[in-house]
């Protein structure tokens, strides 16, 4: 296609066209969706042989299946005769894919072992060469599937990199056997906006959230980040509106490989002696707590009182609070985000049940925070289509980060060090050439 | 329903619930929270009719202080998500009494809401379960489960009395 990577981005900007061209938006799915590993489920989702899930990957129909070995396999959910679907259900358990147009049978491994009425097909029809097609790439990490559309993508773990892999390990470690379920439903949340809305933004939330404020101000709730007075902490953001949050110590990073995080922990562990005792004042709490210091030692009370690891993993992945929450990119100016709870293996029921309601409390389509998130990116969508001046300025804290070990880079909390890292790989990946001659032109 | 109800219980039934639905379309949002009872209620917005909310996670559940914050927040004027608010238009029919017991009448009903925001319109259509306390002065909401009749395609805003 014609469009000039560099002239919709440079230094702390981009042109305005990046949220609401369609040509750019199919370019995306070609050269970034296409070509970089993607978030696709996660392993407790299919725990039995014959599970399966099904999942839209860059609008592509795909089944998650635990095979009848117990192998984990990520096919295409389409017949290798004119492309009808083969699995209809949202989730369940087959041994079969059995294509209803004319009858077509895949096992859940993806073998083609049934064609009706065979004969009529001459002998250069070969069965075994029309499976369903699996997924090019496939690795796990702690039971995060990623795959891959493109074969030559570089291994999982150096994609993901050493700090993404210790934050998925933090998100994990809140269980004192290590295991997470993502087994406690689902929320599908639609909004007006393009997907590149959704990054990580440590500038936005005592505006964005000032009704949590006004909560918080009217005594209903506790604030995070103000001295510890005694009331449990919510999962919300440092909000104190007229006042800086970079003074809580919070940090916003890029990873790398546009991965980006906020470290919230400072905020949190300022109140960690009222989470716990909070905690500890429940028999389950107690009981939670005493099992991850069994398990962890020192590292328990960090565990404990910061757990959220609040990371997103370019282009599709956020795990956020209590979440999983998966980016799924419709048009330019629409995208749909899905959001799982993660439950922690090996605690208290009660623990599992205090997530999913601090989970709807915030992040619910009809919750506090999340909502009023959509909102703005719906407003920013409209606004956007006003191009006088289309550039948007992403220069917060230009200049002032500080370049960690392995290409990490933190600024403070609200500057724009996130979406500076998500867009400088948004233009490394659209810039690069190869993609198939007409998909997009 | 075992016994033939009375026309009186039926009617003022249904009157409680048009207003509770005409106090909703009207985000007359304090005199909503005015038709529940005090101490503990369920506003539950679930996504199935069978889900244990113990284990699975859902779009609502409030008991007393999480619906007074709900209200709060709406009343705010801060809540951008409802700046400007959604208009809703609710219609609620198959109206049937299920139980009538000494202290609480258990009532269903399909409700279709007609939203429009910024140009656009949709329906949301729920099957509504109530529980009306009695009192001397007539119903008290005690619980109201929503269920979503569509509940895997993705929701916009929902952030209105569901």
């Amino acid at each position: 296609m014609g469009f000039d990577v560099d002239a919709v981005i440079g230094p702390g900007w981009v042109d305005g066209s990046i949220y609401t061209d369609e040509e750019i938006f199919r370019a995306e799915l070609d050269r970034i969706f296409k070509k970089t590993w993607l978030y696709v489920a996660h392993e407790s989702e299919v725990p039995e042989v014959g599970d399966y899930q099904r999942r839209e990957l860059a609008g592509e129909p795909v089944i998650v299946v635990r095979d009848r070995d117990g192998e984990l396999r990520v096919l295409l959910n389409r017949c290798r005769h004119r492309g009808n679907l083969v699995c209809q259900e949202q989730a369940g358990n087959s041994q079969f894919f059995r294509c209803q147009y004319h009858g077509w049978t895949f096992t859940n491994r993806g073998d083609l072992v049934g064609v009706p009425y065979p004969q009529s097909y001459d002998e250069s029809f070969s069965k075994d060469a029309m499976g369903l097609t699996p997924m090019p790439r496939m690795e796990t990490y702690r039971g995060f599937i990623f795959v891959s559309f493109d074969p030559d993508v570089p291994p999982l773990a150096e994609h993901l990199g050493a700090e993404a892999i210790a934050l998925i390990d933090l998100f994990v470690s809140q269980s004192p056997i290590g295991e997470i379920y993502v087994r406690a439903g689902v929320q599908r949340v639609e909004y007006q906006g393009n997907w590149k809305f959704i990054g990580m933004d440590g500038y936005h939330t005592n505006f964005v959230h000032r009704s949590v404020e006004f909560l918080q101000h009217a005594g209903k709730v506790a604030t995070e980040g103000a001295p510890d007075d005694g009331k449990p902490a919510a999962e919300i953001g440092p909000l104190e509106f007229g006042k800086s949050p970079d003074k809580l110590g919070n940090k916003a990073w890029s990873l790398g490989r546009g991965h980006v995080h906020i470290n919230n922990a400072p905020q949190r562990m300022a109140r960690a002696e009222t989470t716990l005792a909070a905690l500890t004042s429940t028999p389950e709490g107690a009981e939670y707590v005493a099992s991850m210091q069994a398990s962890y030692g020192e590292r328990a009370r960090t565990l404990i009182c910061a757990p959220d690891p609040h990371l997103g993993l370019f282009p599709n992945l956020q795990i956020i609070g209590v979440q999983i929450r998966v980016i799924e990119p419709q048009a330019a100016n629409r995208t749909v985000v899905v959001q799982y709870p993660a439950l922690l293996g090996g605690v208290p029921q009660e623990i599992n049940v205090q997530r999913l309601r601090k989970h709807e409390w915030f992040f619910s389509p009809a919750g506090f925070g999340s909502p009023d998130d959509y909102e703005v990116f719906e407003r920013n969508q409209a606004g956007l289509a006003a191009v006088a001046e289309p550039k948007v300025v992403l220069s917060r804290g230009m200049g002032a980060e500080t370049e960690l070990a392995d290409g990490v880079v933190e600024g403070a909390y609200t500057d724009e060090v996130p979406q500076r890292g998500q867009l400088e790989r948004w233009a490394e990946l659209m810039r690069a050439t190869g993609v198939t001659a007409g998909s997009t032109s | 329903m075992t016994a033939l109800l009375d026309v009186q219980t039926v009617l003022s039934v249904h009157e409680f619930l048009y207003r509770e639905a005409r106090l909703a379309d009207a985000a007359r949002y304090s005199e909503w929270l005015a038709l529940w009872q005090e101490g503990d209620i369920t506003y539950w917005v679930a996504p199935r009719e069978d889900v244990d909310p113990t284990a699975e996670v859902s779009l609502v559940y409030d008991d007393r202080a999480l619906l007074e914050q709900r209200v709060a927040r709406w009343e705010s004027g801060f809540a951008w998500s409802q700046v400007p608010r959604s208009l809703t238009s609710r219609l609620v029919g198959n109206i049937e009494v299920i139980a009538d017991d000494d202290d609480a009448v258990t009532v269903t009903a399909a409700v279709h809401v007609w939203v429009a925001r910024r140009g656009t319109s949709t329906l949301l259509a729920q099957r509504v379960t109530y529980v009306l306390g009695k009192q001397a002065d007539g119903y008290v909401l005690q619980e109201k489960k929503v269920v979503l009749v569509d509940p895997d395609s993705p929701v916009g805003n929902i952030t209105f009395v569901l």
